[in-house]
């Protein structure tokens, strides 16, 4: 294994990348900071087998999103409560570059923030992102198209015809691509009424 | 500019201020010493086993210390009124055996498979589950506004706007703070409501997987590959789909906990609204 593949060089480089993905997961710096930690201290465990993987750093990044998203539905059941009493805080507190950007980022369903995280913070494209959030292409490529759409109308700004990214089809067409899984056969009909 | 445009310029503002404050080193230090404690942290069902014994223990130890005084004492506390039982012939000697029987303070619930050892029950026809709703609630109904609590404005939203008992049914809506709400999914956390089959809060998943030949189990791990149209889990579920519905069974212990129906494309452990 050369220097380049060590646990400490992986961190080196990949450390602060993913604590700004965190922070758009999270909305929250320390919280970040503290998931990319926790993912990395996984892969330091199993270190063995996530070092020789061909890209280790996207086993942190699948790993450290996940984490998110469990912290997420941690948050849910305060976050429940709390709506019921009044209306819950912004969930970026921090001074972001532009606050209205950044509420309607916060808004987003889980997925489509975390698809809008990798594709504009870590370049990744659908195949990657999917990878990343564990789902299929067409349905990464589904949440990047209505997260863009979904702050687009919000923010009142153009939304570019390109939806592609890196590594993307050109031209992929977004329409019925949902998540449906067309080759599982509705058997189970017997509840319908 | 265009959306991508402004998104591309946050994520180089937020890399560049990342970069700027983030101590890698000490993060590196403060890693390593969280994956040794990792690796120290013991299994937990070894410590649930440990804390099983224990009690197990203890409670025996306890128990044939009481037998010594012949009275067996039961239920929460020492100090609640008891409920006596005296066996033997009437005496109103004191050293007759007492069993003093805990006072049941909870109703029990509906509970047919510790009842009748069967995890399929028949349900009346105001009860059913199936691909539409549960009872009279149906997915795509529209509610009165009243009825439900909007999360924050994301049009995403919860009904009931109280939360009920286990017996309530319950879910989210979309257009949450409009004056048409709809259901999105129903949600079910009663052994009260039931399929056609029978099936319900209490089924274990081997009934589950006799019924239905098409189900969809995914085991939680935090982040497994989707399985079969599943985007992810993190608790286990089995489902099956008609369509673009399902009906989506949370497992604990391999034992329904709580039935979801709703859009095909949400289904599985979903995120609520978020």
């Amino acid at each position: 294994m050369t220097d380049t593949r060590t646990f400490e060089a992986i961190f080196k480089v990949e450390y602060a990348g993913m604590v700004a993905l965190g922070s758009w997961l999270t909305g929250d710096r320390a919280s970040a900071e503290d998931l990319t930690q926790e993912a990395f201290a996984r892969a330091h465990r199993d270190w063995a087998k996530v070092g020789a993987l061909d890209a280790p750093g996207a086993w942190v990044r699948h790993v450290l999103v996940n984490l998110a998203s469990n912290e997420r539905r941690r948050r849910r059941r305060e976050v429940r409560a709390v709506a019921r009493l009044e209306p819950p805080p912004p969930a970026f507190p921090e001074v972001p570059p532009d606050q209205h950007l950044w509420a309607a980022i916060a808004d987003l369903p889980f997925n489509q923030r975390a698809a809008i995280a990798l594709r504009y913070l870590h370049d990744q494209s659908a195949d990657q992102i999917a990878e990343a959030i564990g789902c299929r292409p067409a349905t990464a490529r589904v949440h990047l198209h209505r997260a863009h759409r979904t702050l687009a109308d919000r923010l009142g700004v153009a939304l570019a015809d390109d939806e592609a990214g890196p590594g993307d089809p050109a031209g992929a067409d977004l329409r019925g691509t949902g998540t449906r899984d067309t080759n599982t056969r509705p058997t189970a009909t017997e509840e319908r009424p | 500019m265009t959306i991508q445009e402004e998104l591309k310029t946050a994520a180089d503002a937020t890399r560049r201020e990342v970069e700027a404050q983030v101590d890698t080193g000490a993060a590196l230090e403060a890693t390593r010493a969280r994956a040794i404690g990792i690796r120290r942290r013991p299994d937990g069902r070894v410590l649930l086993t440990v804390a099983a014994s224990v009690v197990l223990i203890a409670g025996l130890a306890t128990f044939a210390l009481l037998r010594d005084d012949d009275v067996v004492r039961t239920g929460p506390t020492a100090t609640q009124p008891p409920t006596t039982v005296t066996t033997g012939p009437p005496t109103s000697s004191p050293s007759s055996t007492t069993i003093q029987a805990p006072v049941p303070t909870v109703a029990p619930t509906v509970a047919p498979t510790a009842a009748t050892g069967d995890d399929l029950v028949t349900a009346p026809a105001d009860l059913r589950i199936d691909f539409d709703g549960a009872a009279d609630r149906r997915v795509g109904e529209v509610l009165d506004p009243s009825e439900v609590t909007p999360h924050v404005d994301s049009g995403c939203g919860y009904w009931p706007t109280e939360p009920g008992d286990v017996d309530q049914l319950h879910g989210l809506v979309e257009g949450a703070g409009t004056s048409s709400p709809r259901i999105t999914d129903v949600r079910i956390d009663s052994s009260r409501y039931r399929t056609v089959s029978g099936v319900g809060v209490g089924t274990r998943l081997a009934t589950l997987q006799r019924i239905y030949g098409d189900l969809v189990v995914d085991r939680a791990d935090g982040w497994d590959s989707p399985t079969g149209g599943l985007l992810a889990s993190y608790l286990d579920v089995a489902a099956i789909r008609s369509g673009d519905r399902a009906i989506t069974f949370v497992l604990r212990d391999d034992v329904v906990s709580t039935v979801k129906v709703g859009a095909a494309e949400f289904w599985g452990d979903d995120e609520g609204c978020v």
